[in-house]
């Protein structure tokens, strides 16, 4: 089957004076049809510049500058505005991280909902009001809350009608980009349960972008690892924590400690995230890699896959 | 035996015109950060505060190491109530409780050098000879993994990683030789990899200077592993207290055991849940000042908890919670 | 809300009874006192050797400068409240009320809508400029808008009568309507003021709305980095519709308050347009009032001034409280 969204080789560079930051640079990644898949790295490491790709949001001094982006099939990558106007929201739809600011300060909820509503969909105005309503249920909220203003709800009920507006076209893919961050431990909990009960129910298709592995670990089918504008592992989620292959991976799971369970030791990665405007030569993880080979300074090691849909990016396995 | 540091009855109180916290109850016009705070802190414990934001966790750091005015209630270091120490006194109380803030960046003077950064730390202080300054900074960088020292001697802030910036500071803040610290959430800027880094870091330093410290954090992964004794904190106030381990293993207040039920960790069997009764509202929203704070959000909650504020006892040997329905 | 009215109030009140002191205090710190210049000026009409000192007592009684200050202050506030500002010097025995009240329509017919179109304008091209930062149409408002607001009003307003009264005969050379002409009906006096008007309103609306636009412009780039900017966009609204509709009404919010906030200014600002243009408003009449030292005229205007001031000061206080949800309506 046609996977939902097929991402080969994507490059987004952002010009700026005289360096280059490639914050995404040769990106695969396959997600399927009603799966939930995560992307996890570190800050800097261009997840949510490849968030921002996917829907082509992506402003100056930020272009992308080669691959392809399949969506159902079709590459959207030569798209013009309009014809992603189409797109946007109605079968791609995205949320935001820091639901701060996400939402415009001036207009209610129910005037930025309906606002996507009308936009997309051949809804009359009473008709998208009533929709609305419907959308905030779903997700936790009152219809009274139709009326308030952005700063009149908490940050976890903001974020829950940042979902119910993505949700309002029923689209095809949702991006989550960090959703729970700056939220409180409860609030985290109920957003990933909802996330997940919604993605089950409408059969979406989830992508959900977080540095924390922990909850990835929640609501994801699968878990793509990113590091410095590279997916280096993908795989099912029971492999990624129980047989991580490459060595990043294992350090950033351990870089989780666990609340519950025996209390073990604590592996530290030596060194720092690249700078990504000096990327350093062959495999980008090399100077901090434990287990580096002299082939990994000079060559850049491609995804292949080393067990049934588990794919490294190492010399470990070439 | 003495603690190093004690709080009786503290409180801190902030007015607010319009408030950030949502007040439904009557029209009060302060919002109780720190509320009646009973903790003794002895020599040689490492203790982590644990509490999400509003909990009042990093106005209670700032209060200990008189870094705000309190409102009512006494801090004792050593002995001394700190909010009546003056001159010589007070300066010597400073040098020997220090803090280190979440932000590197600006926790630092982004014009001065590290080596201007720690030495000013001893000029200031009048402890050792120009020479030996100098070979104190050395020894110093050395104990938080900045080597070689040299490199860093003349480096700026701006030039070093978030890493090695917050290294940086412990660095200012150990070359004291300080009794006791407080850690404001040090490693919630730094990225996942980093942060374990310096926790290793923390946790190599903390026998060489026989440190005495509270570890901030919101992060209860985190503080098992810097602590050994643990303060669980809900709006303003100490829910449960005790060994590190015990309360993780065995949560006793409904609060911690709610937490422990909704903290992920990075196992794909292992899945959060939440008990019954938790409500839509965040962790800060103020709701009344009269009984148990988390009254509206517990399961076990009785009409007694709504009416009258539960005390911090004793429950177990070693272990306190501030609930009517744990009994001992 | 009441509470929160009556409070505002009460604080207009208390600052205006503050500025009237101070208006009444400066003319007398001054050497001599405030009905000198004109003492000096009568003195010139008539020999003064014998009446000198006859004379000078009747103005000074004419003008209540002979009783104690207490008694003149006190005077001053009952009158001050009761609409009354007292006698002209210059054009005596006309009241500073009646004056100022046959001025004042000519100095709005020129100075609201230049004020509105310059509010028009900057907020249009304000928004297409930050549309497209970097490009043409913003390095000209950039440009433009810096340099007029170095411009002294005064010279750009001679430099537009030269060139579009003289060299190019368009417009009048000042004034407000056509000297010796009757006017049969009210339209034909409607086009002979608006003919007289347009120089004027087309001189403040140049001078002002690149300035208008600059402000415009950035808080447009401002909002346009927050991130519900992003939102809009990746909800798939067109660009025009997240330019005005959530971006420009985010940074709309100043300029509207500076827009009533300002209002005190049409008073002052007209002084110089209206000098230079020989335009009989209020601004043209405080200006002459202060070259002749007639007090009473001056205080008079002052007194205006502050009152527009204070009251639009608190119009544009309500106003922003309605426009952004973020500020609650009746609280401070």
């Amino acid at each position: 089957m046609m996977p939902k969204l097929e991402i080969l080789d994507l490059k987004t560079y952002y010009f700026v004076g005289p360096s280059i930051i490639k914050a995404v640079n040769g990106v695969y990644l396959k997600v399927n049809s009603g799966e939930c898949i995560g992307i996890a790295g570190e800050s800097g490491c261009g997840k949510s510049t490849l968030a921002l790709s996917i829907l082509k949001l992506v402003r100056p001094p930020g272009f992308i500058v080669g691959g392809k982006i399949l969506f159902n099939g079709t590459d959207i990558i030569p798209l013009s505005f309009n014809e992603m106007q189409k797109l946007r929201w109605r079968k791609i739809a995205m949320v935001f991280q820091g639901a701060l600011n996400a939402l415009n300060p001036v207009y209610t909820i129910e005037e930025q909902i309906v606002e996507a509503i009308t936009t997309h969909m051949k809804y009359g105005k009473s008709e998208a009001r009533r929709k609305a309503g419907e959308l905030l249920e779903l997700v936790g909220l009152s219809r009274a809350n139709l009326r308030n203003y952005p700063h009149e709800l908490s940050g976890g009920m903001r974020q829950r009608a940042l979902i119910a507006m993505a949700l309002s076209c029923d689209p095809e893919l949702l991006i989550a980009d960090e959703p729970t961050t700056a939220l409180d431990v409860v609030t985290q909990a109920q957003i990933l349960m909802l996330l997940k009960d919604l993605q089950r129910q409408r059969n979406l298709t989830l992508i959900v972008i977080s540095h924390d592995l922990s909850i990835l670990a929640q609501i994801c089918d699968r878990i793509a690892i990113m590091y410095a504008g590279k997916i280096v592992e993908e795989a099912n989620i029971r492999d990624i924590f129980y047989k991580p292959a490459h060595p990043y991976t294992y350090a950033l799971i351990n870089a989780f400690p666990s609340v519950k369970g025996p209390k073990k030791g604590l592996f530290a990665l030596s060194g720092e995230p690249p700078d990504m405007s000096k990327l350093p030569s062959g495999c980008c993880f090399h100077p901090r890699c434990p287990k580096v080979q002299k082939i990994c300074y000079e060559v850049e090691p491609k995804l292949i896959e080393i067990d049934k849909e588990h794919y490294v990016a190492c010399h470990l396995y070439t | 035996m003495r603690p190093l540091v004690e709080t009786v009855n503290l409180k801190k109180y902030f007015s607010v015109r319009r408030g950030v916290a949502r007040l439904l109850k009557g029209r009060v016009k302060y919002v109780p950060a720190v509320d009646d705070v009973n903790l003794k802190i002895y020599e040689g414990e490492r203790v982590s505060l644990v509490g999400e934001s509003g909990s009042g966790k990093t106005t209670l750091g700032r209060l200990l190491l008189r870094l705000i005015t309190l409102t009512s209630g006494e801090i004792y270091f050593e002995g001394k109530n700190i909010m009546l120490l003056k001159g010589k006194e007070l300066k010597e109380f400073r040098q020997k409780a220090q803090i280190i803030f979440q932000d590197p960046y600006t926790a630092l003077d982004l014009r001065q050098t590290i080596r201007g950064a720690l030495e000013e730390a001893l000029i200031i202080h009048n402890l050792y000879s120009r020479e030996e300054r100098l070979e104190t900074v050395i020894k110093a960088l050395k104990s938080v993994g900045l080597v070689p020292p040299e490199f860093f001697l003349e480096k700026y802030p701006h030039e070093l990683s978030g890493g090695q910036r917050q290294r940086a500071v412990i660095a200012r803040a150990l070359i004291l030789n300080p009794k006791f610290l407080v850690f404001d959430e040090p490693l919630s800027l730094l990225d996942a990899t980093t942060r374990v880094q310096i926790l290793n870091m923390i946790n190599e330093v903390k026998e060489k200077f026989n440190l005495t410290y509270l570890f901030i954090t919101h992060d209860i992964a985190l503080a098992r592993y810097i602590s050994d004794k643990m303060f669980i904190m809900y709006q303003g106030k100490i829910m449960e207290a005790g060994l590190t381990e015990e309360v993780l293993k065995d949560p006793l207040h409904p609060y911690t055991k709610t937490l422990m039920m909704a903290i992920p960790v990075p196992d794909p069997e292992t899945k959060i849940s939440l008990p019954p009764k938790v409500s839509g509202m965040d962790a800060y929203m103020v709701i009344s000042l009269q009984g148990c704070r988390f009254y509206p959000r517990c399961m076990y909650a009785t009409q007694q908890c709504k009416i009258e504020t539960p005390l911090l006892k004793e429950v177990e040997p070693n272990r306190l919670v501030a609930c009517w329905n744990i009994k001992s | 809300m009441w509470r929160f009215i009556v409070k505002r109030l009460i604080q207009l009140f208390f600052v205006f009874i503050i500025a009237l002191t101070v208006i009444f205090i400066i003319p007398r710190l001054l050497p001599g006192n405030p009905a000198q210049f004109y003492i000096t000026q009568v003195g010139t009409t008539v020999p003064m050797s014998e009446y000198a000192v006859q004379v000078r007592e009747e103005i000074m009684k004419r003008y209540g400068l002979t009783k104690s200050y207490a008694e003149q202050f006190v005077l001053y506030l009952i009158n001050t409240f009761q609409g009354y500002l007292g006698v002209s010097m210059t054009y005596f025995p006309r009241t500073v009320v009646e004056l100022i009240l046959s001025r004042l329509p000519w100095t709005l017919a020129i100075m609201i809508p230049a004020r509105i179109l310059t509010f028009l304008l900057g907020y249009f091209i304000g928004t297409i400029a930050a549309w497209k930062p970097g490009r043409k149409l913003d390095v000209v408002i950039q440009f433009a808008g810096l340099s007029t607001i170095a411009f002294p009003i005064f010279w750009v307003g001679a430099l537009m009568l030269m060139v579009f009264s003289y060299y190019i005969p368009i417009f009048p050379r000042g004034g407000s309507l056509t000297p010796g002409v009757v006017h049969k009906d009210i339209w034909s006096f409607l086009v002979d003021a608006t003919y007289h008007a347009a120089l004027p309103i087309i001189t403040l609306t140049i001078f002002s709305f690149f300035g208008e636009a600059l402000i415009m412009r950035n808080n447009m780039l401002m909002v346009l980095r927050e991130d519900y900017i992003l939102t809009a966009f990746a909800k798939g609204l067109s660009e025009r519709t997240v330019m005005f509709k959530h971006a420009a009404r985010n940074a709309l919010l100043p300029l509207v308050t500076g827009l009533f906030a300002g209002l005190g200014y049409l008073i002052v600002g007209s002084i110089f347009i209206e000098t230079i243009f020989a335009y009989p408003g209020v601004g043209y009449l405080f200006n002459q009032a202060i070259l002749l030292r007639d007090y009473p005229l001056v205080q008079g205007l002052f007194i205006l001034i502050t009152a527009i001031t204070l009251i639009s000061n608190f119009i544009a206080d309500l106003l922003y409280r309605l426009l952004d949800p973020r500020v609650r309506l009746f609280e401070d």
